[in-house]
């Protein structure tokens, strides 16, 4: 059974293993997540290598963090990818890809998602309505820092905005995004 | 306490941040319970923009090296009390299915999606080349006509193999193949239409094959 989250029991017992550090605790976090998190990471780094270290160290640095994760932040699942999202990024800016994207920011190319079919397309078609009902600019926005792992400077430099104005974009564009994946299909 | 967060609990859901603005906001979370909840909310968001990454299968020597670091035990490990002894004769009488009960779960999921997937597309197929040291590696590639999706099918794989896929001229990992006694299989969904696909082992190209849409 699921909540509207997508959640289901087997979740919250396992955020409770996780947050009392039970001896298998990692083990079932990894056999459930692992997936899910190794295609976040390998869709910033782009390698195989890259991504499971970077995957290893995300995972290891929670699980040795004490309270790193508290259950009235969310699920945990949305915990440990953004954790993911956040390392593979930091290797990335200080990778050595920054020209490759700077390129790809420079040449201004259309951000298409139709090609990507993930795991689940059902609640990948969700999600794209949701984001095609965005304005524009925010979509934009979006799939700039999402998809093409754009900086907040790169951002700035593709649509030929102010710092800030990239900033407060963003943020618009996630709390609307979270309105329109709220909205039932019709 | 430290400045409540504003559009940053979106911008750190995204990655956007630098390590040091990420330091200072966990440093934040950790006693206001207010931003706690509002990084949540753009973490969960975020999330769902996961549902349109591929998702990949990390090596068993990712897991193995996570949880030796962790000092989590391995789960043969777990079998100490019992002694080596009573370990080795239950793997014998098992025949080590016992071994296979977390990846038998991983490998049923991606079977039916394998099942779904191919049920509901129209796809093409190629045979794979083998290269010398492939042993008796025989291999094929089941693809989806519009390129979303393929399906690499291994047999006498002799050992762990490795996906890799060529996407306009740039390498993509697809993951390691699910064993399955001597045969292996991986549904791969790449980002856009592969090239190539190619399989190896500890770096050494076992087989490749160039698929054509038509």
């Amino acid at each position: 059974m699921a909540d509207s989250r997508g959640l289901s029991r087997d979740d919250d017992a396992l955020a409770a293993d996780f947050i009392a550090r039970r001896p298998d605790g990692l083990s079932r976090v990894y056999e459930r997540y692992a997936a899910l998190l190794a295609g976040v990471a390998g869709h910033v780094l782009g390698e195989r290598a890259a991504a499971e270290d970077c995957l290893h160290d995300a995972l290891l640095r929670v699980w040795q963090t004490p309270d790193s994760y508290r259950p009235e932040r969310g699920s945990l699942r949305a915990f440990l990818v953004a954790c993911v999202r956040n390392e593979a990024m930091s290797r990335l800016r200080g990778g050595g890809r920054r020209v490759e994207r700077e390129r790809r920011a420079s040449a201004l190319e259309t951000v298409t998602l139709e090609p990507v079919e993930p795991a689940d397309p059902v609640d990948a078609a969700r999600v794209r309505a949701a984001l095609a009902r965005l304005p524009g600019e925010q979509r934009l926005v979006i799939e700039s820092a999402y998809f093409d792992n754009l900086t907040q400077a790169q951002i700035a430099a593709r649509l030929g905005l102010p710092l800030g104005t990239v900033k407060g974009r963003v943020a618009l564009a996630l709390r609307k995004l979270k309105v329109e994946l709220a909205v039932e299909p019709r | 306490m430290s400045a409540h967060l504003d559009d940053d609990a979106e911008l750190y859901a995204l990655g956007l941040l630098e390590p040091e603005s990420r330091a200072r906001i966990d440093a934040h979370l950790a006693t206001c319970d207010a931003c706690l909840r509002l990084v949540g909310e753009a973490e969960e968001t975020a999330l769902q923009l996961a549902a349109l990454l591929p998702v990949a299968t990390p090596s068993p020597q990712s897991r193995a090296r996570l949880l030796a670091a962790a000092g989590e035990p391995a789960p043969v490990r777990r079998l100490a009390w019992a002694g080596a002894l009573a370990a080795a004769l239950l793997l014998i009488a098992l025949g080590g299915a016992w071994l296979q009960i977390g990846p038998a779960r991983e490998r049923r999921h991606a079977s039916e999606l394998a099942v779904a997937t191919l049920v509901h597309s129209h796809f093409l197929h190629e045979a794979m080349e083998t290269r010398a040291g492939a042993g008796g590696l025989a291999a094929k590639v089941v693809y989806a006509r519009d390129g979303s999706w393929f399906y690499v099918l291994v047999d006498r794989a002799g050992g762990e193999i490795d996906v890799d896929a060529t996407i306009a001229g740039r390498r993509w990992l697809a993951g390691a193949a699910l064993r399955e006694g001597d045969t292996a299989t991986l549904l791969a969904r790449p980002p856009a239409r592969a090239d190539s696909v190619e399989l190896s082992r500890d770096g050494n190209v076992l087989a490749s094959v160039r698929l054509r849409y038509r």
